[in-house]
């Protein structure tokens, strides 16, 4: 994202936002409430438009080809956003087949991403009657189908339990899931970042604070731990962008 | 184990999914198959329409009494047995608005058009006038709505000659020298088919209002559930997502209208091939299936309008519902109404094909405007779609939270 600005009802939310997630790694996006993660990754996602800025996914400027930055992206919610008539086979095979897969390669792909997440047993199971910790690994199957470049995560284990989000933390750090794609997981929960992604991106107030890596911020902080070092970080530019209109450089 | 990193992920050789009806029924297909396995809610909105015609039916009937009282100034009875003798009593009770006309067979006079029957035996004034109770047979068409006003007249007159005569020859006050046999005759060819038309028309409209509120509130709820934010981001033009949408809710309001399109299939035929035209018999279910097709089409186009340009369930539900009462009128007036409307109103959507559709199962209208009335219909539907694929923006589905 490159100088990305964005209102919401007439309320600025994103500031100029710039950062980059490189491919192959787990890129936290971190910021209190209210700091307009859902609206950046909705942006990414292309299902807002940015005021101002570019947004590049893969290579691919939604704005010109939207269609092909689709094909590049896949997304898991807070909400998982399931049919709950539908069975899961049923579910990941609706998003293989509108990604334009064949039947029979979507056949296949179920069966190993079901292995992968351990739903193999609940592939023939409604949707509705799964645990909520089981419906995210369907949506992150789902988002998964076509094999995509980035994969964006927004707040996945918000509403888990300790169990289940342990579950799909593990599942996120699997190379299975990674890879070698740019994984962007926006979540409020410092510890789960901190867990799970080499480089963090800390926005407050619609404008970037933090981007570095976990363990170049911890150095510079003589060793502190990272939760205290980030807690710091965003007080600071909080103080600092509420004090001053302009995003800080 | 296999990794995802294994899996190559290969395009469709045969090139099924890159044409856009391809596109739009693998977008249907879920939609289609989640709404066909809601099986709670295709049975309410199977039996909702009927429980709605008992009521439409009922203000359609006491309107249409209620009018024929007021604008009828006299009524022609076919009378059977001895008129001469019975003249001043029936004249009574007729209440100065009843014509009698003497008749071998007073229901066959009914059937060829007479307002209403009766039969008297002899002598009757004289026997009235000793006090003597007697047997009148009335006879009545009863879904016609004349009929059953001049009906109520007699039987409303009797009680005044009742207690004229019996109170000035025998002072007695509570008791009856009339006993009113009363009889339908509305097998006549007219009536049925008559009464077959408005059924089937007043029942397909009604049907297809149910499915306003069903898209309307599919839609909604997956919009708030967040399914459809995951749907906007699949790789397709948004028009065939709305399309694809709209089909799959079509379908499953022809699914749910069934059990009762199926039954009114065969009224429809039944009573096309005993009592109208071979062209109408040709043509009974053809016309049914089309019809109601073309007003669920327009109804889910609707619905599926509605769900998205609202900003919130409450504006869903206001709409659903003005939809669900407009419905009901249109049942009542065009479906059921008594005044004969001008068969240009075909061009209206909806109303016009519910009103030719009326004809032309009555025998008495032009099949080529019902094609015209399903034409407009259909046309409006598809208009309607466009215009929701048009708003089908995402800004405008997830555009409020941070």
């Amino acid at each position: 994202m490159e100088g990305v600005e964005k209102s919401l009802g007439g309320q600025p939310v994103l500031r100029g936002l710039t950062f980059t997630a490189p491919s192959g790694t787990v890129t936290g996006l971190l910021g209190p409430n209210g700091a307009g993660k859902t609206t950046t990754m909705r942006v990414l996602a292309t299902l807002l438009q940015p005021d101002e800025g570019r947004v590049t996914i893969a290579g691919i400027d939604p704005a010109v080809d939207p269609i092909g930055a689709r094909h590049q992206l896949g997304l898991v919610t807070e909400e998982p956003g399931l049919y709950d008539r539908l069975t899961v086979r049923e579910q990941i095979a609706f998003a293989g087949r509108a990604h334009g897969l064949s039947a029979v390669f979507v056949g296949k792909r179920i069966e190993e991403m079901a292995e992968l997440v351990q739903l193999t047993d609940a592939l023939d199971v409604r949707a509705g009657v799964l645990s909520k910790g089981n419906r995210q690994k369907v949506s992150l199957c789902r988002a998964l189908v076509h094999d995509p470049a980035v994969l964006l995560l927004d707040e996945p284990t918000s509403g888990l339990d300790v169990v289940a989000a342990a579950g799909l933390e593990t599942l996120i750090a699997h190379t299975g899931i990674a890879g070698a794609r740019t994984v962007l997981l926006s979540t409020h929960r410092v510890d789960e970042a901190e867990r799970l992604a080499e480089r963090v991106v800390g926005i407050a107030l619609g404008a970037v604070v933090v981007d570095d890596t976990v363990d170049n911020l911890v150095a510079a902080s003589g060793g502190a731990p990272f939760r205290e070092v980030f807690v710091r970080l965003l007080s600071e530019a909080t103080l600092a962008t509420a004090g001053d209109p302009t995003p800080p450089a | 184990m296999s990794t995802l990193e294994d899996a190559e992920v290969a395009p469709d050789e045969s090139g099924e999914t890159t044409s856009s009806t391809a596109v739009v029924r693998a977008l249907a297909l879920p939609d289609l198959l989640d709404g066909l396995r809601a099986r709670r809610q295709l049975v309410v909105r199977a039996l909702t329409p009927l429980l709605m015609f008992v009521v439409v039916f009922g203000i359609s009937v006491a309107r249409a009494g209620d009018d024929a009282l007021d604008t009828q100034p006299t009524w022609v009875i076919a009378v059977e047995g001895d008129l001469d003798g019975a003249r001043q009593t029936l004249r009574a009770i007729g209440g100065g608005r009843v014509e009698l006309e003497a008749s071998d067979d007073a229901s066959l006079s009914v059937a060829d058009g007479a307002v209403a029957g009766v039969r008297v035996p002899d002598g009757l004034d004289e026997r009235i006038a000793q006090g003597e109770v007697v047997v009148i047979d009335v006879l009545e068409v009863t879904p016609n709505a004349d009929s059953r006003a001049a009906v109520s007249q007699l039987q409303a007159g009797a009680l005044v000659v009742d207690r004229d005569v019996l109170i000035a020859e025998a002072g007695v006050e509570d008791a009856s020298l009339f006993s009113i046999v009363q009889t339908n005759v509305e097998l006549t060819r007219g009536g049925v088919r008559s009464l077959g038309a408005e059924l089937v028309a007043a029942v397909i409209c009604l049907q297809a209002s149910m499915l306003v509120s069903g898209a309307a509130n599919r839609f909604a709820g997956r919009r708030a559930g967040g399914l459809l934010a995951g749907q906007l981001l699949l790789p397709v033009d948004r028009r065939q997502l709305a399309l694809g949408k709209g089909m799959a809710e079509l379908g499953v309001g022809v699914v749910a209208s069934l059990p009762v399109l199926l039954p009114l299939l065969l009224l429809a035929e039944f009573v096309a091939v005993t009592r109208s035209t071979v062209l109408v018999a040709v043509l009974a279910i053809p016309a049914v299936v089309v019809t109601a097709i073309a007003l669920d089409a327009f109804t889910t186009a609707i619905g599926l309008f509605v769900g998205v340009v609202a900003r919130g369930p409450e504006q869903v539900t206001l709409a659903t519902g003005a939809a669900v009462v407009l419905s009901a009128m249109v049942a009542t007036f065009v479906a059921l109404g008594q005044v004969a409307k001008p068969s240009v109103i075909a061009l209206v959507p909806f109303i016009g094909a519910v009103n030719a559709l009326r004809e032309t199962l009555g025998g008495g209208g032009n099949p080529l405007w019902l094609v015209v009335g399903v034409a407009s219909t259909v046309g409006a539907a598809v208009l309607l779609v466009r215009r929701a694929g048009r708003s089908f923006d995402a800004e405008r589905f997830v555009g409020r939270a941070r």
